[in-house]
């Protein structure tokens, strides 16, 4: 099973549809969802989308914990505040906590950035932090008309089902 | 097809070239491509690289004439023409010439012919090019044909592997682990 961290970049809507492909490749989803990001989707979308109910607060039942040892914690898409919040290892809301608890299981983390340029090259600190830590991965952007995009579907599914199989390597 | 084993072989791990001539499909932007245009140009490209692998999957249908003159200008319609043919430099025999080391896998298309017979034509390759391994099938068959999405194959060496009709993406997951069986 893998982890989907869906937060507020416009992009959200593309995790619906990215769900959908990781089952077609028989792979099971478990969603997160910040705050920002259901402000742009409903959780319903994920839901159904996933089969799964959606963790959008961390409960009892420990969420963070639970889901931090699955085959690997996708964030697609990754704000500019939840890549730097893990590169200081801030835990100060669901997907934020799960991500850190994951980090300290030796879970693999694949962050797919979505934001505008300007943000990027203003957190690029931090990026260069996480690469040089080797705490997580990164899928770069699709570059159409001159501007950066959220990587196709089968791109992320490719490199995340990789990603998972070199980790189980090691 | 070959799109189909470099999905597969890059799940698994593996850190993999893609020399691609005309193709219908779809490269995924994850993959290292090298673009070619014709048999020749792919000829050269492949055995300058081919010393750095270890595995080597020839998927291509390459054709199997070129001409042997090129005009760079637009022919003349009013009288009638005729093409002046040779064959191509046979790209999966130079490979283990280069590179005797690397696990060779080839790729038969027979049109129309019994098991029997595409097993002898297998055999004839691994023989003429030193393959390790062919995957042969039947393209005559309709729902088998080129550009399809599924397939029947048999996969030859001292034995026969049989895999029924299944996607493309089961086959390719067939394959790479015979491939992994015998490296």
């Amino acid at each position: 099973m893998i982890v989907l961290c869906v937060t507020g970049s416009v992009a959200a809507s593309e995790a619906i549809k990215l769900a959908r492909e990781f089952r077609r490749n028989d792979v099971e989803v478990k969603c997160f969802m910040s705050e920002a990001a259901c402000e742009l989707i409903h959780p319903n979308s994920m839901e159904f989308a996933t089969g799964n109910s959606v963790v959008t607060e961390l409960t009892g039942e420990i969420e963070h914990v639970k889901y931090s040892q699955e085959d690997l914690i996708l964030v697609a898409p990754a704000t500019a505040n939840t890549i730097s919040k893990f590169a200081h290892k801030i835990a100060d809301n669901p997907i934020s906590t799960l991500l850190i608890t994951a980090y300290g299981h030796d879970t693999p983390i694949i962050f797919v950035p979505s934001m505008h340029d300007s943000m990027f090259k203003a957190i690029k600190e931090n990026i260069d932090k996480i690469k040089e830590e080797g705490s997580a991965t990164f899928i770069n952007p699709r570059m159409d008309e001159g501007k950066a995009k959220f990587p196709s579907k089968e791109d992320i599914v490719l490199e995340s089902l990789r990603a998972i199989n070199l980790h189980k390597k090691d | 097809m070959g799109l189909e084993l470099a999905k597969e072989a890059y799940i698994r791990g593996a850190d993999l070239k893609l020399v691609v001539a005309n193709v219908t499909v779809d490269i995924p932007s994850v993959f290292d491509v090298v673009y070619v245009e014709t048999s020749s140009e792919m000829n050269d490209v492949i055995l300058s690289m081919i010393s750095e692998f270890d595995i080597f999957i020839s998927t291509a249908a390459v054709s199997d004439f070129e001409f042997r003159q090129k005009s760079d200008k637009k022919l003349d319609s009013s009288s009638s023409l005729f093409l002046n043919l040779k064959p191509t430099t046979k790209i999966i025999r130079q490979i283990k010439k280069i590179n005797p080391e690397i696990f060779l896998v080839g790729f038969k298309a027979e049109f129309n012919i019994s098991r029997e017979e595409i097993i002898e034509c297998a055999r004839k390759q691994i023989s003429n090019a030193g393959t390790d391994l062919v995957v042969a099938n039947d393209i005559s068959r309709t729902d088998c044909h080129f550009g399809s999405d599924n397939n029947e194959v048999l996969i030859v060496d001292d034995e026969v592997l049989s895999v029924p009709l299944a996607s493309k993406k089961e086959i390719a997951k067939t394959i790479i682990d015979e491939i992994s069986k015998k490296i």
